[in-house]
């Protein structure tokens, strides 16, 4: 019997009139226990990450541009694919007409830095200062070859809509470490587009309402309304809310929708921000230094570059896990000019929140994810030229970066001469969740939800925690 | 590509179809005999067809063996067993389809005699491919002690400590038998290499000693555990799971200390990364050596609670608990520290970022004695109050991000026992001091980044 049961029987047990009432504060305190603790109450082992800062790069960024360097393809550019490399790879419509798959190196140089001797591209200056810090796993794979089911898959472990999120999971199995704001933040850049994100890839699928994502706005106020409306004093509000919540215990008891739980809960979760959203969100406490660290975009509320200054506030103050995200990595044509635009917008600011969490002792259980959805092809969708090119999704390979509590840094994994298919230590999306839930305490396959009849997981059916990466 | 083993590997298929019809007829005319009931006709062709199985068993049996690879002992016994059960096969289907009178005993012993000649070649020929000890091998003991095998080994309890590990039974024996045993044991010795005991290992197989002491290049083990994956002669073979690097790493730390064959792991632990290697390898983490512990009571949660506390377990199998003040904005009051104070066992993790924590309660956080990682920053806190924390003996992580302590807390930092990490960004320590000492401590102190080289740097 959960939790929920017992309030459940416990509440139906106690019928009608006093005992009933009497029961009430207990149920509101039962349910505060329980955002707090979570469905696990503790974790399985003790956690290495207590928070999670996920950066997630929407589109699919080049990993050939970035962080996975191809001398072969230096020297072979121009030159067919071959189709033992390609293999039975499936192409997406956009480039399966093609008549010719010329091979495409990258325009911009790479270089090796750090004691880990990582090749990192000249696009990325500043990721190129840290790279001690992270683990640079460059073979990811996924199942998908398309933007929505690619993100949905990353973020739900299922490739069509309807599971719950990563966060949702953390948040069911895990609570809250910090009562006074939501435990699961999302925060979409507002200088970038592209294919578009919808709510649905924080959402709480079909766990109580109550685990889903909060979204922030991408404007100067991240949450509206926080202030009481003119005339209205704290204390009526509180009084309005009070004989509120009275008439939604009354339908809970007959009614035992866990939804009303959730919904009264929002309400008290609301109150709670009018103070502790102000604190976490204004940044002009922050001396000037910082803003230099993240660069000149950390000043306008609501860019890639302010939201990851927000996330490391909402590090500071336990928030559990905290998504960013950043669209336009879906360079199919004009590649070199749109890819440098995306990793001016983003480099300076990962790095920072690097830095700056580890300079403040919070990269020790603070774990950041840096990736896409998917990689892109080793050869170029369209006209080849002397400078431009495009490429095209490709599920095959892909990076990602993860730096902070339990990871080892380094690099992990490797793809063949070509950047096509992996060669050594393959991550597939669900070992990559296992491994994330891994650090946070959780064994992926003992966080389950019983929904229409059968127990449903992140990791579904696969999953292995990549244990060379663990520190 | 070689025909006859083309042809020889179908013997595994083949030989399930006399096992199945022969047994059949067997037990069929056995039936009979016992019932009295009438033999129908259709038994002479199930026969007739066990026989003919039987045959082709035999000869494809006969070319699997051609390629060698197989005990000469253990193919002969079974290919005896083989034939004579094709001859009792053929036996039985003449006498019972030709011979017009038919005696009951003989009809008996005939069927008795397939089943057993059925069941003994079907035992050795499962010996060769499957070991002689498969079906014991999780047998209860009492099973085993009938059949003359030893009782099974009792395995080694968990290590929770260096202190109690043994060299080779708890570090370097788990690791051969989860990779290397299954092919390399007494029964079967891949290039005539034999891992199971120490002796076999130095004695080595074909290609020389499998460990040599203190020499790296002599120990063809660790030579070939550390060529390139896929490079020919890379153990182990066949695509099985590889060592990890952590794995090949205590091998060499093993052959450099000498290979030896026992003693207690920290009498050869020379460097702190040998101490790190081999906590890792066996999964020593910090937090199990603590001692277990009760749970704290409801008045104790209470009183947490109330003062303003945001705490959890450690995990679900601990009772120690993270203890957080940080995120409800409160003060440090009397009643809060009473509250901690409460439970100074329990406490293995306390954050008291910006709860305006002074010098003089650092003296009471001092009685915090399983302390392991302590958050006070923003604090008015000096040097003066890091004074009473030396006494905590398991502190390994200490944020003083923003507080007002300065040059003289260096000293001071090499006091703690086992302090690993510490925070000192903006605080009156001057980056200088702050280089010096981290040159010469195992410490690992972080500073403020120094934001302008990062900016001018990565500007351009």
């Amino acid at each position: 019997m959960d939790r929920r049961d017992f309030i459940r029987r416990s509440l139906l047990g106690a019928g009608v009139g006093a005992s009933a009432l009497a029961g009430m504060p207990n149920l509101a305190m039962a349910q505060q226990a329980k955002d707090l603790s979570g469905v696990l109450g503790s974790t399985h082992i003790p956690a290495k990450a207590k928070r999670v800062i996920y950066l997630f790069q929407s589109g699919g960024p080049s990993q050939l541009e970035t962080f996975d360097y191809k001398p072969t393809l230096d020297k072979r550019h121009g030159q067919e694919l071959p189709a033992e490399v390609r293999g039975e790879q499936v192409l997406t419509g956009m480039s399966a007409q093609q008549s010719s798959f010329p091979l495409a190196r990258s325009v911009y140089d790479f270089k090796q830095y750090g004691e880990s001797g990582a090749w990192v591209s000249e696009l990325l200056p500043h990721t190129a200062k840290i790279v001690d810090d992270l683990c640079i796993v460059r073979s990811m794979h996924t199942d998908a070859i398309n933007h929505d089911p690619a993100i949905t898959f990353l973020q739900t472990g299922f490739p069509i809509a309807g599971r719950p999120s990563i966060g949702a999971w953390v948040n069911y199995g895990l609570g809250s470490d910090n009562p006074n704001l939501p435990p699961f933040i999302v925060m979409v850049s507002s200088n970038s587009g592209g294919q578009p994100l919808y709510s649905r890839l924080w959402g709480n699928g079909f766990l109580p309402s109550i685990h889903q994502g909060v979204q922030f706005r991408g404007g100067a106020e991240p949450v509206l309304y926080l202030n009481n409306p003119q005339g209205i004093s704290t204390s009526s509000r509180r009084d309005l809310f009070q004989h509120f919540k009275k008439l939604q215990d009354l339908q809970y008891q007959s009614w035992q929708d866990q939804e009303i739980q959730s919904r009264v809960a929002q309400y008290d979760m609301a109150e709670r921000m009018q103070a502790s959203i102000p604190d976490a969100t204004d940044l002009s406490d922050e001396p000037d230094w910082v803003f230099d660290m993240y660069g000149p975009d950390a000043k306008k509320p609501g860019t890639y570059a302010a939201n990851c200054l927000l996330a490391r506030r909402l590090a500071e103050r336990n928030v559990k896990f905290i998504q960013l995200y950043h669209q336009g990595w879906d360079q199919h044509d004009n590649l070199p000019g749109g890819i440098k635009a995306q990793c001016k917008k983003t480099d300076q600011a990962s790095a920072a929140l690097i830095q700056d969490l580890k300079q403040r002792g919070l990269l020790e259980d603070t774990l950041v994810i840096w990736g896409g959805e998917f990689g892109r092809t080793n050869y170029s969708q369209g006209k080849l030229t002397e400078t431009g090119y495009g490429r095209d999704h490709h599920p095959g390979c892909f990076t990602m970066w993860m730096a902070g509590a339990g990871v080892k840094p380094g690099v992990y994994g490797e793809t063949d001469e070509f950047g096509y298919n992996i060669i050594k230590d393959p991550v597939h999306v669900h070992d990559f969740q296992a491994t994330l839930l891994h650090l946070m305490g959780i064994d992926h396959e003992q966080l389950t939800y019983k929904y229409q009849g059968r127990r449903f997981r992140l990791t579904d059916v696969h999953g292995h925690v990549m244990k060379d990466i663990l520190s | 590509m070689d025909i006859t083993q083309f042809f020889g590997r179908f013997h595994v298929l083949v030989l399930h179809l006399p096992i199945g019809i022969l047994m059949l007829a067997a037990l069929w005319e056995l039936a009979i005999q016992f019932k009295r009931a009438n033999r129908p006709i259709l038994l002479n062709i199930i026969w007739f067809w066990g026989a003919v199985s039987a045959i082709a068993a035999c000869i494809l049996g006969w070319l699997l063996t051609q390629a060698g690879g197989y005990s000469p002992d253990a193919v002969f016994i079974h290919r005896t067993f083989g034939i004579l059960t094709a001859l009792a096969a053929i036996i039985a289907f003449v006498y019972l389809t030709y011979f017009k009178s038919q005696h009951k005993f003989i009809v008996s012993g005939l069927a008795v005699g397939q089943l057993f000649l059925l069941f003994s070649t079907g035992h050795y020929g499962a010996n060769m491919t499957h070991g002689e000890t498969y079906l014991v091998d999780h047998a209860p003991n009492i099973v085993r002690a009938g059949l003359g095998f030893p009782p099974h080994k009792i395995p080694r309890s968990k290590v929770t400590d260096l202190s109690q590990a043994d060299v080779y039974l708890d570090v370097i024996q788990p690791m051969l038998e989860k990779r290397c045993i299954s092919c390399h044991n007494d029964s079967k010795q891949k290039g005539k290499l034999n891992l199971t005991t120490l002796e076999n290992i130095m004695q080595g197989g074909k290609s020389g000693p499998a460990i040599v002491a203190q020499d790296l290049h002599g120990s063809e083990l660790y030579h070939r555990i550390t060529l390139a994956h896929g490079e020919k002669g890379f153990m182990p073979a066949e695509g099985k799971t590889p060592f990890t690097q952590e794995q090949t790493n205590t091998f060499k730390w093993w052959i450099e200390a000498g290979a030896p064959a026992t003693g207690e792991v920290t009498q050869f632990i020379k460097t702190k990364q040998d101490k790190v290697l081999l906590n890792n390898l066996l999964g020593i983490s910090d937090e199990f050596v603590l001692a277990p512990i009760e749970p704290i009571s409801l008045q104790q949660e209470i009183a947490l609670v109330d003062a303003g506390f945001v705490f959890k377990t450690l995990s679900q199998n601990s009772n120690y608990l993270m203890v957080d003040l940080s995120v409800k904005s409160q003060d440090l009051t009397e009643n809060a520290l009473n509250a901690l104070l409460n439970i100074s066992q329990h406490v293995v993790s306390l954050n008291l970022r910006n709860t305006h924590t002074s010098d003089g309660q650092l003296v009471q956080i001092a009685k915090l004695t399983n302390l392991q990682k302590l958050r006070l920053e923003h604090n008015p806190i000096t040097t003066q109050g890091m004074q009473s924390l030396v006494t905590l003996a398991n502190l390994k992580s200490l944020n003083l991000y923003k507080t007002q302590v300065d040059n003289s807390v260096l000293p001071l930092l090499s006091e703690f026992p086992v302090l690993k990490s510490v925070f000192l960004g903006e605080t009156l320590v001057t980056s200088e001091q702050l280089e010096i000492f981290n040159n010469q401590s195992d410490i690992k102190i972080q500073g403020i980044m120094p934001v302008s080289s990062f900016v001018a740097k990565a500007g351009k």
